[in-house]
C-alpha cells in the first residue's frame, strides 16, 4: 500500500488562550510517534487546504497519541483550528535534529538549568520539561506571554517546576510585569545556570542569546522559518548556510553565534530576506 | 589523472555539478555546496518578479525518488542578485551558472541582461521545461519558440548559454532548433510530470495536483536522452536525472555527457554526495587505466 501520510483523528480539542488551541491526535499506526524527540517537528496536511509544520508538546507511544498546540496564524492553523474530535488530519514527519539531551543528563542538582519560553513557543519545550525533570535535576522555567489572556500550560509547568517557575506578562496582568528576557537577566543575577534551553519570538531569543552568551552560559535554541518541503532540498528555510529543518530548527549556541540572520533576517514563502520586526 | 571538463568557457575541476532547484534559493547555500565538493552550482530558476510557488504541499517522497510541484518560487532577479552581491568575493571564486524562467521571451531576455551586467555568472540555463509551470512547458513543446528564446538572449549575453530540456515528443526537434540558434549546451532532462494519490485522504497530495518526478526513477530516461542527443548533435552536453551513485557519473559519460548535474541525491545523502561521486569516479578510472576523464565521453557509442 502506498502510504505518504500518516492519518491521525482529532480525539479532543482545547481552546487554551484567545488564539491558541491544542488537539489531541490519535494515530492507529505509531510509527510516526517512534521518532519523535523534543525539538523535533511534523508537518501537518489539512487536504485542500494547506500543510504546515508544528512541533508537538506531547507524545506517546502507548495510548498512540500526539498533542498539538498551536495559534493561529495563517489558513492553515485557522482550519486546524477549526476541526473537531473525530474529524482526520494528515502527518509526515517527524523532521530536524530535536534538542541535545546528552549533555547535561550527567549534571547534579547543584548545576540548575534554565528553560525559557515565550508565547506559543513554551509548547515545544513541554517534552523537553519532562525529560529533564524526569532526571530530577535543578530547572528553573522563565514563561513570557502578553497579558493573562493569552497565558497556558501554567498549571501543566508548575506541577512539574513548582516555585521555580516564573510567569512574566507584558501588562502585569499575571506573574512579574515585563519580558522573559527581564525576568532572565534578574535570575541570572542571583544564579549560575550551568545549561539553558530557549524558544519563542526570534527578538526575544536573540537578546537572550546575546546574555548567555556574555555569562558564558551554553544553550540551545529552537528557531522558527517558513518550511516548504521539510527534506532539505527546497531552501525555503535556510538561516545563512543552515537549513532549519535538517541542521536545525534547534541550534546551539556556537552555531547561533555564527548566524548573521539570526535575529535579524527571515525570508518570505518566495525566499526574499525580510527584517524581523520586534514587535 | 585528469577530471577537468569544458563545456563552452566554462571549465570544471570535475564534471559533476549542482543541479538547480536544490537549495539554490540562497547563495550561501551554493557556497556550501561548492564547498562540500560540487564542481558548479545551479542556481534556482530565477522569474523577472518574486514568486511565492506553489502552496503547500509540494513535495512528496518516493521509494525511488521524489516529487515536487514547488511553482519556480524564488526571490526575483533583482533581489536575487542583490543578495549575491553581499556575498560576491565568495561568490567570485565559484562556477554559478544562472537558471533562467519565464513566461515570455522579453523576460528571459531581461533577465539574462541583468545578470550579464552585475558580471557574477560564468553561464546561464535556461529553463524551458518546468514539469508543473505551465507557461514554462510551452517553450520546450515547440521548436520555434524554444529558438527564438535562444536567439534572443544570446544577443544580450556574452555568457555560454545552456538549454535545460525535458521530455517531450519533439526534442530532436527543440534541441536542432537551439543549436542553430546559438545554445552552447543542452542540460537534460528536466523532471518528469507525474503525480501521487494519498489513498488514505483520497486525494492528490500536490496542492498542484501533478508535479516532477525527479531520481533514481527517471535515470534510464534520462540516460536514453543524452544517449539520443549524442548520437544526433555534436554540441557538449549535461546529463541530469537520478544520478545518485558514481556508477551513474559512468554511465552518464560514457552515453555522451561533458558533465552531470545531482540533485535529488544531495535529499538522500547530504552534501558528502558531491565528494563520494568523484572518489567513486577517480578509483573507476585509475581501475580502467584512464588518464582523462574526457576519454570517457561517448564511450559507449
Amino acid at each position: 500500500m502506498a502510504r505518504y501520510y500518516f492519518k491521525g483523528i482529532i480525539t479532543s480539542k482545547k481552546k487554551e488562550s484567545e488564539n491558541v488551541f491544542s488537539h489531541t491526535i490519535f494515530f492507529e499506526d505509531n510509527k510516526i510517534l517512534r521518532k519523535m524527540k523534543p525539538g523535533r517537528f511534523v508537518m501537518i496536511w489539512l487536504p485542500g487546504c494547506d500543510e504546515f509544520p508544528l512541533s508537538p508538546l506531547f507524545y506517546d507511544i502507548t495510548s498512540s497519541t500526539m498533542r498539538l498546540t498551536f495559534k493561529i496564524v495563517g489558513l492553515g492553523t485557522k482550519a486546524l483550528a477549526s476541526m473537531n474530535p473525530g474529524q482526520a488530519i494528515f502527518v509526515r514527519g517527524p523532521y530536524g535534529n530535536g534538542f541535545a539531551i546528552p549533555p547535561i543528563t550527567g549534571l547534579s542538582r547543584e548545576k540548575p538549568l534554565l528553560i525559557v519560553g515565550g508565547g506559543v513557543g513554551i509548547a515545544p519545550l513541554l517534552p523537553l520539561i519532562h525529560v529533564i525533570t524526569k532526571n530530577s535535576l535543578d530547572l528553573h522555567v522563565v514563561c513570557g506571554f502578553r497579558s493573562i489572556l493569552d497565558t497556558f500550560f501554567v498549571d501543566e509547568i508548575y506541577r512539574f517546576v513548582g516555585e521555580n517557575l516564573t510567569i512574566t506578562t507584558d501588562d502585569g496582568s499575571m506573574g512579574i510585569k515585563g519580558t522573559a528576557v527581564n525576568a532572565v537577566r534578574e535570575l541570572l543575577k542571583r544564579k549560575h545556570f550551568s545549561y539553558a534551553f530557549a524558544c519563542g519570538p526570534e527578538p526575544m531569543l536573540f537578546k537572550l542569546h546575546k546574555m548567555l552568551s556574555y555569562k558564558g552560559i551554553p544553550h540551545q535554541m529552537l528557531l522558527e522559518r517558513y518550511v516548504k518541503c521539510a527534506l532539505g532540498v527546497c531552501g525555503s528555510c535556510v538561516i545563512d548556510g543552515f537549513r532549519l529543518c535538517k541542521e536545525g530548527p534547534v541550534f546551539d549556541n556556537t552555531v547561533l553565534k555564527r548566524l548573521s540572520e539570526f535575529g535579524c533576517f527571515k525570508r518570505l514563502p518566495s525566499g526574499i530576506k525580510e527584517p524581523i520586526v520586534d514587535s | 589523472m585528469s577530471l577537468r571538463v569544458t563545456i563552452a568557457s566554462l571549465t570544471l575541476r570535475h564534471p559533476i555539478m549542482l543541479a538547480s532547484g536544490i537549495l539554490g534559493t540562497t547563495p550561501s547555500m551554493l557556497i556550501k555546496a561548492y564547498k562540500s565538493g560540487a564542481s558548479a552550482v545551479v542556481t534556482k530558476s530565477l522569474t523577472i518578479n518574486p514568486r511565492n510557488g506553489n502552496p503547500n504541499p509540494v513535495i512528496v517522497e518516493l521509494r525511488y525518488g521524489l516529487l515536487n510541484a514547488i511553482g519556480l518560487a524564488n526571490p526575483g532577479v533583482e533581489n536575487y542578485l542583490a543578495e549575491c552581491l553581499e556575498v560576491k568575493d565568495d561568490l567570485s571564486r565559484i562556477p554559478i551558472v544562472f537558471s533562467i524562467a519565464g513566461t515570455k521571451i522579453e523576460e528571459y531576455v531581461e533577465i539574462a541582461r541583468l545578470i550579464s551586467e552585475r558580471g557574477l555568472g560564468r553561464a546561464l540555463e535556461l529553463n524551458l521545461s518546468c514539469p508543473h509551470v505551465q507557461e514554462t512547458r510551452l517553450f520546450t513543446e515547440d521548436p520555434k519558440l524554444a529558438a527564438q528564446v535562444v536567439k534572443s538572449v544570446c544577443d544580450v549575453t556574452s555568457l555560454p548559454v545552456f538549454v535545460k530540456v525535458g521530455l517531450s515528443t519533439n526534442l530532436i526537434d527543440v534541441v536542432n532548433a537551439v543549436v542553430k540558434h546559438g545554445a552552447s549546451a543542452i542540460t537534460a532532462i528536466n523532471s518528469v510530470r507525474a503525480m501521487v494519490i494519498d489513498i488514505n485522504a483520497k486525494k492528490p497530495v500536490l496542492s498542484s495536483v501533478y508535479g516532477g518526478l525527479s531520481g533514481p526513477a527517471i535515470k534510464p530516461i534520462a540516460l536514453r536522452v543524452i544517449y539520443e542527443l549524442y548520437e544526433n548533435f555534436s554540441i557538449p552536453l549535461i546529463g541530469v536525472g537520478g544520478i545518485t551513485k558514481w556508477q551513474d557519473v559512468v554511465e552518464f559519460l560514457m552515453a555522451g555527457a561533458s558533465a552531470v548535474q545531482v540533485g535529488t541525491a544531495v535529499y538522500k545523502r547530504g552534501f558528502r554526495v558531491f565528494k563520494e561521486l568523484v572518489r567513486g569516479l577517480q578509483r573507476y578510472m585509475e581501475k580502467e587505466g584512464l588518464k582523462d576523464v574526457r576519454d570517457l565521453v561517448g564511450l559507449a557509442h
